[in-house]
């Protein structure tokens, strides 16, 4: 390969050339003008800050036959050996090649003999993190008193993992982080060396993404001069980097605000097909959500985006509230698409998420304010709630402090934003419920499917506030009679307790409230034998396995306890 | 011939580097595995050693050592690189001295009989932290003639400062179409299957190809899927003999709960009226019943606890226990078949 990548043929040969650092370049052109150079000196920093290309730039200066202004002059012979890195008495090292005990006994051999050409012998020591302890305790004395002609330079991206013993005997630089306009400045004067035209938004984001690195910018900008030519343009420098522009990205924020989950997950899925970043995208979808937070919360002189912008922010902010924001900023941000980076999976998660986990908030204050209507509203609230996370979802009141008669009318959420709780629109509500289940309360089945959530929700009534242990494990709904529902008891003790019109009336109160539907309720004693299957404690197990054996049953002996 | 496929813009760019000659010296290739990683680098090496025309023209000398793994010039790299046969299974991570001893003494010595030394080091995430410190100064300016690629799916665990010497090139997954394209191209294989094989690779056709030739991926997913949708009407009883049954494979533990969870995701999408989006195409029925049967909230918690179990995994937790709680907390249904007849029985 007769070309060189970009950040190595544009390493630069002066402390001018330095991006960024006039820290360090200031004190160590003073010193060499000055001509006081230390024996030791570590220099630190992030990756591509410029370690390295300084540590050779000192090295050059140190030795150069005629420094101006203590740069090297880049003509005389030291320098020109050095540049092309032939030079006997400049010894790169890379450290954690050489990290053991032996590399450093045998560089303390050689550090004795004096300079061949040069006047310093410079090793420059990289990546001197790596060392192992016993390597860097055999280096200390050599380090701490070397001979007159020796500088060591050691470069490292980890200063914490040094020993102190080796900070302390070097001069210690921290090279920092390079700012935007120095990573800018730095490859503008890249590209018009090389005869590049590019736009200077485009280089705004390159630095914006490659986050003050010299190297990892020079080499994106290498790259997009090997795709697009030698001219390039901020679309292409978007495309290039996977930012998807706003479009989808306001789709998808439009539908997480409208609670729509179908055209969402398709926003996600057909992203997903053309195989744009993934990650980069939910980053800038959760930037567009914080926005819209900001929007929401009265801050948007705080955004530098348009007026436009701005404006349709605040047309969305405004049919949202701000706790559902929030909330669906904390789900996507917490995304982790490390573990199958592949996959839109966890963003599909996330959306649906921050839709349900919303929307059974809602369901609860509906239902709240709701009980006394029809049952239409209600249905469409206990069809979407499960059998299982009704404990998860619905903490509030349902279960474990149920309204009285007095609260369920005036109830309130109890929190602040009352206002901003917009209940979703009725519309809203039936189509997202509408797929899920289209059952009728009316129906016995679905009535069994949700017996044991009514128990739960019965929890706290009665004169003990004990009458949801009464009936749980002790009846189910068996048959259904247009309004008339009959409970079937296993025991006689049971059946007698409920059967009294001051219990049954509280049951059937909270029929309605649960299932929106009347019911007027009878009890009837039937056998436990014919308790069906749908308990938990599956007592009939043994006997399932035999059936799916191939036994038949032939007689049954009831084992009552009356 | 470029054999990679899906990946036009990448060769192109590496085409339009060879031509101007401003090729990098290093290159990291990210992209999910079976994507064609290793391919498009043996692709590369060709190209780089090619001495026909076509540049690979994979006709050659060069480009047939290359392929049949016998060029002295290609080195490929990965785990079991400098390593004793016999303790292949111990090995965990790419070691420092396999990059002492293969990549870094080799590539001070001039080509052997290529033009170019190329280094593959595949899986790059597996090296270990003492492996890639010592790369850094040989990938940052390696002599003449020497190419490093690196190849990984998890870049995430590579050091960033081995990411930064390196020209990244990112591996998008294949569209379906393409690949459906290429599959219905090359085989005779019935339109329902290259649809399923299609989805199923989520865009990695090295995977969609193997699965074509292998057919016992497919079986088995058959088999663990078909096991999978009775669950959900099975007892306690089924269910716990089942979590014993799927613990005795360890190593097929993680595929088993993403094949779980890609299902539940359909079941999930049909909810949605997405079922152009769907993977398990020929399971469509049993898809409709479970979507009717369950409530999303049931799906995304049981997801939930898959996508948790899978985490949990990694923390090599209790392999019967995590089965046993998944097993517990999978929706359970009653068959609708059974109600009816309880009411039946009961008017009687």
């Amino acid at each position: 390969m007769t070309s060189q990548v970009f950040y190595r043929k544009w390493r630069p040969h002066t402390f001018s050339e330095i991006a960024g650092q006039e820290h360090v370049v200031k004190t160590l052109r003073n010193a060499i003008k000055s001509g006081r150079i230390a024996h030791a000196y570590l220099f630190c920093g992030p990756r591509g800050s410029g370690k390295t290309s300084t540590a050779r730039i000192l090295a050059k200066a140190v030795n150069c036959s005629n420094p101006i202004e203590g740069e090297p002059c880049n003509q005389c012979d030291s320098c020109m050996a050095i540049n092309k890195g032939n030079a006997l008495d400049v010894i790169e090292i890379d450290e954690a090649s050489n990290r053991g005990i032996d590399d450093m006994n045998e560089l303390k051999e050689r550090v004795n003999y004096s300079p061949n050409i040069l006047r310093y012998k410079v090793y420059i020591i990289d990546e001197v993190h790596m060392i192992t302890r016993e390597g860097a305790n055999a280096f200390l004395k050599t380090l701490e008193e070397p001979p007159p002609h020796v500088i060591f330079i050691l470069a490292t991206t980890d200063p914490h993992k040094i020993i102190s013993t080796i900070t302390s005997r070097c001069q210690r630089f921290d090279f920092h982080r390079l700012s935007g306009s120095a990573v800018i400045s730095r490859l503008s004067h890249i590209c018009g060396k090389e005869g590049i035209g590019i736009d200077s938004e485009a280089l705004k984001l390159v630095a914006r993404v490659t986050t003050g690195s010299l190297r990892d910018a020079t080499n994106l900008l290498e790259q997009l001069i090997t795709y697009y030519g030698n001219n390039i343009e901020l679309s292409q420098a978007q495309a290039m980097l996977g930012i998807s522009g706003d479009l989808r990205i306001r789709e998808l924020a439009r539908y997480i605000v409208a609670r729509d989950v179908s055209p969402g997950l398709k926003v996600i899925n057909a992203i997903a097909g053309e195989g744009l970043d993934l990650r980069q995208f939910n980053r800038e979808l959760v930037d567009y959500l914080r926005q819209l937070m900001l929007v929401k919360s009265g801050s948007s002189e705080m955004l530098d985006t348009t007026a436009d912008d701005v404006a349709e922010m605040q047309t969305l902010a405004g049919s949202s509230s701000l706790d559902y924001l929030l909330n669906a900023i904390k789900l996507f941000s917490s995304v982790d698409l490390r573990m199958d980076s592949f996959s839109q999976l966890p963003l599909e998660l996330a959306l649906v998420e921050s839709v349900l986990s919303q929307h059974s908030k809602e369901k609860h204050v509906t239902t709240e304010q709701s009980s006394n209507r029809d049952w239409q509203a209600p249905r469409t609230a206990a069809s979407v709630r499960p059998v299982k996370p009704v404990d998860q979802y619905k903490p509030a009141s349902l279960i474990t402090k149920p309204p009285k008669v007095a609260e369920s009318s005036a109830f309130n959420p109890g929190q602040p934003s009352t206002s901003t709780y917009s209940a979703p629109p009725p519309l809203e509500q039936a189509r997202l419920s509408e797929p899920l289940n289209m059952e009728d309360p009316g129906d016995l089945s679905y009535l069994r499917t949700h017996w044991k959530d009514f128990i739960n929700s019965m929890r706290g009534e009665g004169s003990q506030g004990n009458l949801d242990a009464r009936l749980r494990h002790a009846c189910e709904p068996v048959e259904i009679n247009g309004t008339n529902l009959v409970l079937g008891f296993y025991h006689d003790f049971h059946k007698t307790y409920i059967d009294n019109r001051k219990y049954l009336h509280i049951i059937e109160k909270k029929l309605k409230e649960v299932f929106g539907h009347t019911y007027n309720v009878t009890c009837v004693l039937i056998q436990q034998g014919q308790k069906p299957e749908i308990s938990e404690s599956g007592s009939n197990h043994l006997v399932e396995a035999a059936l799916s054996m191939g036994a038949k049953i032939v007689e049954e002996n009831l084992k009552t306890e009356e | 011939m470029w054999q990679t496929i899906g990946q036009d813009r990448i060769i192109q760019l590496f085409k339009d580097s060879f031509e101007r000659d401003a090729l990098a010296h290093a290159y990291l290739l990210v992209g999910p595995p079976h994507v064609g990683k290793m391919r498009l680098a043996l692709d590369m090496a060709k190209a780089l050693n090619c001495t026909g025309s076509a540049q690979p023209c994979n006709e050659c000398r060069a480009c047939q050592r290359i392929e049949q793994g016998k060029h002295t010039d290609i080195m490929i790299i990965d785990k079991y690189a400098g390593r004793d046969p016999k303790d292949r299974k111990k090995a965990t991570e790419i070691s420092i001295a396999a990059i002492r001893e293969l990549l870094q003494r080799s590539a001070s010595l001039p080509p052997y009989e290529g033009k170019y030394k190329v280094y593959i080091i595949d899986n790059a995430d597996m090296l270990s932290a003492e492996a890639s410190n010592c790369l850094l100064k040989t990938l940052e300016e390696p002599p003449p003639h020497v190419m490093i690629i690196l190849l990984t799916a998890e870049e995430g665990l590579l050091l960033p400062t081995v990411i930064s010497r390196c020209q990244r090139l990112e591996l998008k997954s294949v569209t379906t179409a393409e690949i459906e394209s290429r599959l219905s191209a090359m085989n005779n294989l019935s339109p329902e299957k290259i649809k399923l094989l299609a989805r199923l690779s989520k865009g990695c056709m090295g995977w969609a190809l193997s699965a074509v030739k292998n057919e016992t991926y497919l079986h088995e997913r058959e088999l663990r899927l078909s096991e999978f949708i009775s669950m959900i009407t099975s007892n306690w009883d089924a269910r716990l003999s089942y979590a014993q049954q799927v613990t005795a494979d360890r190593s097929g533990a993680e595929e088993l709960i993403k094949l779980w969870l890609l299902w539940c995701r359909d079941v999930m999408l049909i909810k949605y009226n997405c079922e152009n989006e769907i993977t398990n195409l020929d399971h469509i029925d049993a898809l409709k019943t479970w979507a009717n049967m369950l409530t999303v909230l049931e799906i995304k918690d049981f997801m939930d606890n898959l996508n948790k179990a899978l985490v949990n995994l990694t923390y090599n937790a209790n392999l019967h226990l995590l089965f046993e709680v998944l097993m517990l907390d999978m929706p359970r249904k009653e068959k609708r078949t059974e109600y009816m007849a309880h009411s039946v029985g009961l008017k009687q």
